[in-house]
């Protein structure tokens, strides 16, 4: 069974003949390759050539691209700079008047985002069906954040709601048109980033209300274009999940503050459940018997069930040691 | 001064509503009739407090945390030019910041609020704060306490670097220092030898609450 076939059967809660690994290892495969972040999110031949020997080394079943949550906004507009800590970051945000009267549709594939549109190209060249390939893209409303603030954002949900919601709209018709390019390139799955969908900052009512229409759309725009929809949402987004499982994704990537039976309980079968190692402490700073055990316990509790993909709660910090990675993934194949 | 209860309570209401306007207007109409100032602060202290809890439980979201500091911020800069020497007095001082290379202030802005609205006296250094500002700030302003926010794991590990620069420079007993954002845990703030972390706002604030009066006692005990 490929990598991509086991994913396939998992998110179908099909048996598969061990519990597909697909942990995002954009940031510590290119600290790996000694590429810097501000090389991987320039260079595709880089960012490639970077997960590639992560594929080599750690044989997970899916690989996805860097993470940059800047490479929108830059292309929207927003200043980006890169900053000591290695991070690329937005210094000019925009103004919610210039991205409403911008057109996102048109500029979400300029300045960088390109870059990542051509990475998933050459995965896609080097590594055919025997690995998911998989683009990570900013969901409308981490765009929106990103791009002009999130306490612009905030102070909109709850002053200027229809202003926000029309910047979201064009957002989403953006966020669609760069599924597009990347399934067109070869992406087998697109993973939909929405971190500031976590519940501290949009209650249940307001991803009701202002959000899930719009993620269902993407959902529906990736399963029509015969891609995997994975939906993943950073921190605590427990009393959200509902909502989040209505947004209709194959998917739902969840952060290590929720656990992920008590997830499977709430969703049901609605979405198969990707996560949740903690990437914070566990991964980074674990043993590597730590790892092992926690990984383990997770592929017991959900993998029988099926509908279970083992990943980190978000994307491997660059400095994971290597022998962390390794245990997450043999976890899966002794368990 | 029968409208006092009537005002305390419409200025309590603003707030929790992030009304801007009417907090303002409450605050303003309350020194009009006579009240004392710390009158209004204390309103808007149980206000923000009662906002903190509900924050915690999941009743309400950033955004309503953060219109409300908006009326919290508007009704204090009407009591601000009033309040005297005495009136001032603060729990204690803190510098808060977000740590270099990070960028995310949201967290940090209302943890800034809710400290100032508890009585601290708050000092925000603002975001991509360098290791040796925090140090140099707290020494300048003869801090009680240095706050720091993160919001990614690739940043998180300078909020060590202060306490180590503190270490070096043979000054850590002066401060209590306190650790909080989205990456960080307890665990974390134990590992890199902080003296308190936050959860969330209201936890930060909690936390603050004990450090100053663990360093009442130290002084206590050492005088």
């Amino acid at each position: 069974m490929t990598g991509l076939e086991r994913v396939r059967r998992a998110i179908r809660f099909q048996p598969t003949d061990r519990v597909p690994v697909a942990p995002l290892l954009g940031a510590h495969a290119a600290a790996l390759a000694k590429v810097t972040y501000e090389a991987a999110s320039a260079d595709p031949i880089a960012q490639a050539d970077a997960l590639l020997r992560a594929v080599q080394l750690y044989r997970p079943d899916a690989i996805f691209t860097l993470m940059d949550l800047s490479a929108e906004p830059e292309a929207l507009g927003a200043k980006v700079a890169c900053f000591s800590s290695g991070n690329r970051v937005v210094t000019r945000y925009l103004s919610p008047e210039e991205l409403l009267t911008g057109d996102p549709e048109r500029v979400i594939l300029t300045a960088r985002v390109p870059v990542f549109v051509e990475t998933v190209r050459l995965l896609r060249a080097a590594l055919g069906d025997t690995v998911m390939v998989g683009a990570l893209i900013s969901g409308p409303l981490t765009a929106a954040a990103n791009a002009v603030g999130i306490e612009t954002i905030a102070r909109m949900l709850r002053r200027h709601r229809q202003t926000l919601a029309d910047m979201l709209e064009g957002l989403t018709r953006a966020c669609a048109a760069l599924a597009s390019a990347h399934l067109e390139a070869g992406a087998h799955g697109i993973m939909v980033l929405e971190p500031c969908a976590t519940s501290d900052i949009l209650g249940p009512d307001d991803l009701c209300s202002l959000l899930l229409a719009r993620l269902q759309s993407l959902a529906w725009h990736i399963r029509r274009h015969d891609g995997i929809g994975f939906l993943h949402v950073c921190g605590d987004c427990r009393a959200s999940l509902r909502g989040l499982a209505d947004g209709r994704f194959d998917v739902l990537s969840l952060d290590a503050p929720v656990d992920l039976s008590q997830a499977r309980e709430v969703i049901g079968r609605s979405a198969a459940l990707m996560g949740n190692l903690d990437v914070r402490h566990l991964l980074p700073r674990g043993t590597p018997d730590h790892v092992r055990g926690t990984a383990m316990l997770l592929a017991c509790e959900l993998g029988p069930e099926g509908g279970f993909i083992l990943s980190g709660g978000c994307e491997l910090p660059p400095e994971t040691p290597r022998e962390n990675v390794r245990q997450m993934l043999q976890a899966c194949v002794s368990y | 001064m029968s409208d006092q209860p009537t005002l305390t309570a419409a200025l309590e209401a603003a707030v929790e509503a992030g009304d801007e306007a009417r907090a303002a207007s409450a605050a303003r109409r309350l020194l009009e009739i006579g009240a004392a100032p710390t009158v209004i602060t204390s309103a808007l202290s149980r206000a923000m407090e009662r906002l903190g809890e509900r924050f915690h439980r999941l009743d309400i979201f950033v955004p309503d945390l953060l219109i409300a500091a908006d009326a919290f911020a508007a009704a204090m800069a009407v009591v601000e030019p009033v309040l005297n020497r005495s009136q001032r007095e603060r729990k204690g001082t803190i510098v808060i910041g977000v740590v270099e290379g990070d960028i995310h202030t949201l967290g940090k802005n209302l943890v800034r609020v809710m400290l100032a609205a508890d009585g601290f006296e708050v000092h925000d250094l603002g975001r991509d704060v360098k290791v040796a500002e925090f140090a140099d700030a707290a020494l300048e302003r003869r801090a009680d306490i240095i706050a720091m926010s993160a919001l990614m794991t690739t940043t998180m590990d300078r909020m060590g670097d202060v306490i180590g620069l503190l270490v070096s420079r043979g000054v850590r007993d002066r401060f209590r220092v306190l650790v909080g954002g989205a990456p960080v845990t307890q665990a974390y703030a134990d590992e890199i030898g902080a003296d308190g972390y936050g959860e969330d706002a209201s936890e930060a604030v909690a936390a603050a609450n004990r450090l100053m009066a663990m360093r009442r006692g130290a002084k206590t005990e050492h005088p």
